[in-house]
């Protein structure tokens, strides 16, 4: 009894130990984790968005050549939903080369976040639009609207709570994303936790960036969900 | 003003074809209020929906004033059907728009300058009387209140032409009354016209000045109201009338079933009588004139926009040479008279 309440003080001591911990560091690591999700949200949300209305608008039409590109945009994005995302980076390293030039710093982790995330987004976004009311098209439709005003005057206003909770969750998932390229040098908080934290035995560093994350994905959900209540007048 | 010549739509379905719409010649005037009537998947709503381009046919042609509309396409079909307004059973708004923003979307599509949108929504909101609930989203509104948003939003281009896919089929009598007095009201006002899809004959007598019978796609019976209510010729436009004038018919069947049962000798009539003559004390006058005994078993009057039609259900006993006098003098004043022979 008294035995293991040593051993658990001496475990808790070391998770509290913040001598260990160089908050100039932490805090470089954390900008660089801000600087990835911002980044590969942003681009995410436009590419999810376009993906989502391409694969919306080719489902179901009679043409063939229409239908063959349904198939392709299809293929691809359930191919890159379902590579892992560890195993994503490594096959994206040459890419990653080519158009960043480097495979260390958060720029060069953006090339892989963004090729597993966009496509899961896109579906998202996709079943957002199916949502929408059939006959609400149709009276645009009746009214004269062309393709162009139909999707920005209809089909995302319409589909706004899907695609800013579609956006939320994907948000969340790139977080979690940047802390697993960190290991293989993007930097950020995974970066310094699985560095100082597992190689350097220091867990108290991993705690730190541990909190730091949940914080994040908390301040995420929290403005997520916000933001969906101010837009859902159903 | 819209002409419909040997229009034929065909679905292919995995089924085989449906033909929806069969052979349908229609001309309506400017200025009607035009119903068609007929029950689910009789055609109706692919017919409608023909009349703006939404479903082209497969044989025949739809034009409107000048312009054939089922040979437009692209920009041109897009023109033309901002001067077709058109409102839904469901409504079809946008929750995400308020009322007024709702009214202002046809404008935008429209590209109306900025500067007159406002005006003309604002305009249009106190047409359908919802002053004041600008700002309210559609699902603050009453099924009612919605439907007059559609009906603001479908006469913000000032359409010549008014397409209602059973606008009031998912509201209450009392409401379906109300935005059939709009509709009433905007026909006259604007000298709009109103083709009106439902299945309620109560709709069509109330607003329409013609009406269309629907049945597997092919038009049965047309003609004024008035008429078709006075002389119906299908045995399906008999059964809407009925489902209107009576609307407990279940139950006249079962008296008049038990009326036979208890006199067989007797004859059942059906009286319809129109405007003028229901004025008149027709009844009194063949009881006096000739030896019979006349029950009656159900009677009601409803208006229709022409007037007023009443339908009466009696029972006539006496001799077969009397009977057929008094069958003879109802007519000679005027009266439609149907014998039944059964239920």
């Amino acid at each position: 009894m008294f035995k293991t309440l040593l051993i658990g003080e001496s475990l808790l001591a070391q998770y509290f130990d913040f001598t260990e911990v160089n908050w100039e560091r932490i805090s470089n690591a954390t900008q660089e984790t801000l600087l990835m999700t911002i980044g590969s949200v942003i681009a995410v949300f436009i590419l999810g968005l376009v993906i989502g209305l391409l694969l919306y608008e080719t489902n179901g039409k009679k043409s063939l050549a229409v239908t063959i590109l349904h198939g392709i945009v299809s293929i691809l994005v359930n191919v890159f939903r379902s590579i892992p995302f560890i195993i994503l980076i490594v096959l994206l390293i040459p890419f990653t080369q080519k158009i960043v030039g480097t495979m260390i710093g958060p720029v060069a982790a953006l090339p892989a976040l963004i090729i597993s995330s966009a496509p899961f987004y896109g579906r998202l976004v996709e079943a957002g639009f199916r949502e929408i009311d059939k006959g609400v098209i149709e009276a645009a439709e009746a009214m004269g609207a062309n393709k162009w005003q139909i999707i920005y005057k209809i089909l995302i206003p319409e589909s706004m709570p899907s695609i800013i909770a579609g956006i939320t969750t994907t948000a969340i998932s790139l977080v979690g994303y940047t802390a697993m390229a960190g290991v293989i040098g993007a930097g950020g908080l995974g970066n310094l936790a699985y560095l100082e934290g597992f190689q350097r035995s220091q867990p108290t560093v991993t705690l730190v960036a541990t909190i730091i994350v949940l914080v994040m994905v908390f301040v995420i959900q929290g403005i997520g969900d916000r933001v969906v209540d101010r837009v859902d007048k159903r | 003003m819209i002409n419909l010549s040997n229009v034929t739509k065909r679905f292919d379905t995995k089924q085989g074809t449906l033909t929806a719409v069969d052979n349908v010649n229609l001309s309506i005037d400017k200025g009607e209020i035009y119903g068609i009537i007929g029950y689910s998947g009789a055609g109706k709503s692919t017919l409608v929906r023909m009349f703006n381009g939404l479903e082209k046919p497969t044989e025949g042609d739809v034009s409107l004033g000048n312009s054939i509309i089922s040979k437009l396409t692209g920009k041109d079909l897009r023109q033309k059907r901002q001067k077709i307004g058109m409102i839904f059973q469901h409504f079809n708004l946008l929750w995400s728009r308020t009322v007024l923003e709702n009214v202002l979307l046809p404008l935008e599509i429209a590209k109306v300058p900025k500067y007159e949108q406002l005006d003309k929504a604002q305009e249009l909101i106190r047409l359908v009387g919802l002053e004041g609930r600008e700002n309210a989203y559609p699902a603050q509104l009453s099924g009612g209140q919605k439907q007059r948003v559609g009906i603001a939003r479908a006469l913000a281009n000032e359409p010549t032409l008014l397409l209602c896919d059973e606008a009031t089929s998912a509201l209450d009598p009392q409401t379906t009354d109300e935005v059939l007095d709009l509709l009433l009201e905007i026909n006259k006002r604007l000298n709009l016209t109103i083709v009106i899809i439902t299945h309620e004959m109560h709709v069509v007598r109330k607003i329409c000045n013609k009406v269309a019978v629907m049945e597997n796609g092919k038009v049965v019976e047309e003609g004024n109201v008035l008429d078709v209510f006075k002389r119906p010729q299908q045995e399906i436009t008999k059964r809407f009338i009925r489902q209107d004038t009576d609307p407990e018919s279940e139950d006249t069947d079962l008296v008049l079933s038990q009326v036979f049962a208890d006199y067989p000798e007797g004859k059942l009539l059906h009286l319809t009588f129109n405007g003028e003559n229901s004025k008149q004390p027709v009844l009194s006058k063949v009881i006096r004139n000739h030896p019979i005994e006349l029950n009656v078993i159900q009677g009601s009057i409803q208006q229709t926009q022409a007037g007023s039609i009443g339908s009466l259900y009696v029972q006539v006993t006496g001799e077969q040479v009397v009977i057929k006098d008094v069958i003879r003098d109802l007519k000679d004043m005027n009266v439609e008279v149907e014998v039944i022979e059964h239920v």
